[in-house]
């Protein structure tokens, strides 16, 4: 495998490893600097990836670990607070319309799933993923990330109603 | 027909909290949340387009900087201005050791030689010196004979008178 096998390989395989990373970080600057740290490590192994069988399983299980890691980084909580104010500082726009506003609740309600619920169904729902690709990736059977993937959308429905509930309750507080 | 669809649509509204739906089901379910209103279904609305939304965010794009391969390789490789000058300093240096070398080499071999010089001519000055004084000796020696042939010649020229 020579350099330009390697770069059309990486880049072919680079989409669906941003998704999960994406889906796992939900940071793209971090993700970024996870692509980037993923590619010269397999370059670095370049003998031993030339020989992989099942390359996208491999980087895929590549990035997966490095975005574990970074998750189990204390760091993390700090790029949380960071993603929260950026999204706040969104939300505020004036020049957004409605259907981003909505996506954004629904995306900052995601946030605060548990990582399980968050990331699968990030991976699902988000990034396309089907249940045998995130039960490989998770490494977990795939009836419960069918039963993870159900608590989640109920938690969400359940946040999102609350919500609405209540910026419902303040309009009429306005109006009256 | 109204009736229907909202069995329908609860039906599937069940299977997706359940986490049972298809991607057709999906598909179906989407196209049904557009077609009806009911204030209960906002959340699922506003689900699948927040979904759709993030879609459009996943644009491909070249994320990775594949300039570290190249840089890995100009790191092993000298640079190529500076590469005649380190050949020639090489060469220099190894022709300044090799010269050094036979330098010293020639310079001790000439020492060498002219301590033998001296030592044979030494060896010859105190052989000259046996020999003279052995002569010295011999010549002394000579000179009694010398007397002996003054004292009998005489007689001897007698004889042959």
């Amino acid at each position: 495998m020579d350099k330009r096998d390697f770069v059309v390989e990486i880049q072919k395989h680079t989409p669906k490893m941003k998704a999960l990373a994406l889906a796992i970080l939900k940071n793209e600057d971090l993700v970024k600097d996870g692509l980037q740290e993923v590619a010269i490590k397999l370059w670095n192994q370049l003998d031993y990836f030339a020989k992989v069988n099942n390359k996208e399983a491999y980087c895929m299980r590549i990035i997966k670990n490095w975005c574990f890691d970074q998750l189990q980084l204390k760091a993390n909580n700090h790029l949380r607070l960071v993603y929260s104010k950026v999204t706040e500082n969104q939300e505020e726009s004036e020049t957004e319309n409605d259907v981003d506003k909505r996506y954004k609740t629904i995306e900052s309600l995601v946030e605060e799933l548990p990582d399980k619920q968050r990331i699968i169904i990030e991976l699902k729902d988000f990034k396309g993923f089907d249940f045998e690709e995130i039960a490989e990736l998770l490494e977990m059977e795939q009836g419960s990330v069918r039963v993870n993937l159900s608590r989640a959308r109920k938690r969400l429905k359940k946040m999102y109603e609350e919500i609405e509930y209540h910026q419902k309750m303040i309009h009429d507080e306005k109006r009256n | 027909m109204m009736k229907n669809v909202t069995s329908e649509l609860n039906n599937l509204l069940t299977k997706f909290d359940e986490g049972k739906t298809s991607l057709n089901e999906e598909q179906r379910l989407k196209k049904l949340l557009e077609e009806t209103n009911f204030y209960s279904n906002n959340f699922y609305k506003n689900y699948f387009e927040a979904i759709e939304a993030n879609k459009k965010t996943q644009e491909a794009e070249d994320i990775i900087d594949f300039s570290f391969i190249d840089e890995e390789f100009s790191g092993n490789l000298p640079n190529n201005d500076f590469l005649p000058w380190k050949a020639v300093f090489k060469v220099a240096a190894v022709f300044a050791i090799i010269a050094s070398v036979f330098y010293l080499g020639n310079f001790q071999q000439n020492n060498t030689q002219e301590a033998k010089a001296e030592m044979a001519y030494e060896q010859t000055l105190q052989a000259l010196h046996f020999v003279g004084s052995k002569m010295n000796t011999a010549k002394e020696k000579v000179n009694y004979l010398e007397i002996y042939k003054q004292t009998t010649s005489p007689y001897i020229n007698i004889n042959n008178e």
